[in-house]
């Protein structure tokens, strides 16, 4: 149904940014809690339309960076619930993910570190559609 | 807080007193910072830790252990009372008590800029740079073994191996401390240990946080260096790495100049570089260790996940463009780029709330 989640929370925050905080313009804290709302509620929106389509290229990206991994001898140790969210599901992939890289820097596997570090770009660009509108504005 | 509970609390240890004004400093996210005035025994600062913990992953005590060693040295702090917790006051929480220092976080005409100041501005700031560079010194040629810093605060080994004993030491930290998995924050910190600069023949007593802002100022002196929640035993590099655009509020060159002449040795560029990058990373680590205590519920303030996934997530995409590249590079690429906060600004009236001994 519209509005979307978005909007909606667009709209929120908008009401909040106009109306509310001219009203505690002069009280630092109550001023500083509407601006860390404002960021989060930007957070949200984005998350809100593109957190699962991020999280499943990331997933998709993950697995054949741990098979690649894998496949070069390094222990990967992956345990996915069946049953796992798909949030659940991504962060047990960057667990693996990071805990194989406290294996890679060894001296004997620059290439799996410079496929890790290409992943990283990626999977941090990918990010920047949830996380930029925080990162855009005052957090307090 | 309860401004009752607050003078039964100080009046139980101090003999009767009546609070006569009580105010929250802003902004404080790590601990909350209390200005009490009282009639009969002057003003005090209460730090009090939040019900999730504080921000930096240190105890409030050691920072207490802090201030009592330096109350009996050169440096200038504010002298501290009394450190307590478990006790029938703020819930239990953790808190320290220090006496009110008058001065105040602002220093007149650091904004002035050309056109409103003129060469004013351009005079002052480099007064305070000199002041910090000063008082910095102090700090670093201090005797920390001889007056017992190294009983409560991280010590490196050696000197050579300061920055990275440092970074394993928050490495190890933040292992406990974090809230996610960060591969990418996690990959940077083997990207900065592999183009660790040479050299390192200084241990020092560190501030871990500097600024012009974090100081109390009176007549253009510092009179009191505030905030040691993030010192340690290091690099004194790391200090000018962190210093929130104090090397961009008057020429570079010439204020390390000014330290060098006070301190007796030079800060080597090649490691200032890289701390610059590391405190960076090292900033995201500490707070995305704060989000632990909204997690479990224990700190329903906004700003932890505010703070917790923003600077980690924003640190991530900086590193995106950054990872692989030379650490040296880029650390004196970010100084380059760094703009004070205090420059070319017109200068306000520094409110109330930011008045004498926050922080």
């Amino acid at each position: 149904m519209n509005p979307t989640s978005s909007e909606l929370i667009a709209a929120i925050a908008d009401v909040l940014r106009t109306n509310i905080a001219p009203l505690v313009a002069d009280q630092p804290w109550p001023a500083s809690e509407l601006r860390t709302i404002d960021a989060l509620l930007a957070h949200l929106a984005a998350r809100v339309q593109h957190e699962d389509d991020v999280l499943r290229a990331d997933d998709v990206d993950l697995d054949a960076l741990l098979a690649e991994l894998d496949a070069a001898g390094v222990a990967i140790s992956l345990a996915l619930a069946p049953d796992a969210s798909l949030a659940a599901g991504n962060l047990a992939r960057r667990a693996a993910l990071e805990a194989a890289i406290h294996l890679i820097h060894d001296g004997a596997h620059g290439e799996q570190v410079a496929s890790v570090r290409r992943y990283l770009v990626r999977a941090a660009t990918r990010d920047r559609l949830i996380y930029q509108p925080l990162a855009d504005r005052p957090l307090f | 807080m309860e401004i009752t509970a607050l003078e039964n609390y100080l009046s139980d240890q101090l003999g009767p007193l009546k609070v006569t004004s009580l105010h929250r400093t802003f902004p404080g996210h790590s601990r909350e910072t209390w200005i009490v005035d009282t009639a009969e025994h002057g003003g005090f600062v209460m730090r009090v830790d939040h019900p999730g913990g504080p921000l930096v992953p240190v105890p409030m005590r050691v920072e207490f252990e802090v201030y009592k060693r330096l109350w009996r040295s050169p440096v200038p702090v504010a002298e501290p009372l009394w450190y307590a917790q478990d006790v029938d006051f703020a819930d239990g929480l953790p808190h320290m008590v220090r006496r009110l220092v008058d001065g105040s976080s602002k220093v007149p005409g650091l904004t002035l800029a050309p056109g409103s100041g003129g060469a004013e501005g351009a005079k002052v700031r480099q007064a305070v740079c000199y002041e910090m560079a000063e008082k910095l010194a102090i700090v670093h040629t201090l005797d920390w073994h001889a007056m017992g810093f190294d009983e409560v605060l991280f010590t490196p080994s050696n000197a050579a191996d300061a920055l990275i004993e440092e970074l394993r030491h928050w490495r190890a930290m933040w292992a406990e401390h974090r809230t996610d998995p960060f591969p990418m924050l996690t990959e940077a910190l083997y990207w900065l240990e592999e183009q660790l600069p040479p050299g390192g023949n200084v241990l020092s007593l560190l501030k871990g946080n500097n600024g012009v802002g974090e100081e109390i100022w009176r007549d253009g002196r510092i009179i009191a260096l505030s905030d040691w929640e993030l010192a340690a035993v290091g690099d004194p590099a790391l200090d000018w790495a962190f210093s929130q655009g104090l090397l961009s509020l008057h020429d570079v060159d010439d204020t390390l100049a000014h330290y060098a002449d006070a301190a007796g040795f030079i800060i080597d560029r090649r490691r200032l570089a890289w701390s610059v990058v590391w405190i960076r990373i090292k900033a995201s680590m500490t707070t995305n260790g704060g989000l632990a205590g909204f997690l479990d519920g224990r700190d329903g303030r906004l700003v932890r996940p505010a703070l917790g996934m923003g600077v980690a997530k924003a640190t991530e995409s900086w590193l995106a463009t950054a990872l692989g590249s030379d650490v040296e590079d880029l650390g004196n690429q970010i100084l380059a780029r760094q703009r004070s906060p205090y420059v070319l600004d017109d200068g306000p009236t520094p409110p109330a709330t930011a008045r004498a001994g926050r922080s």
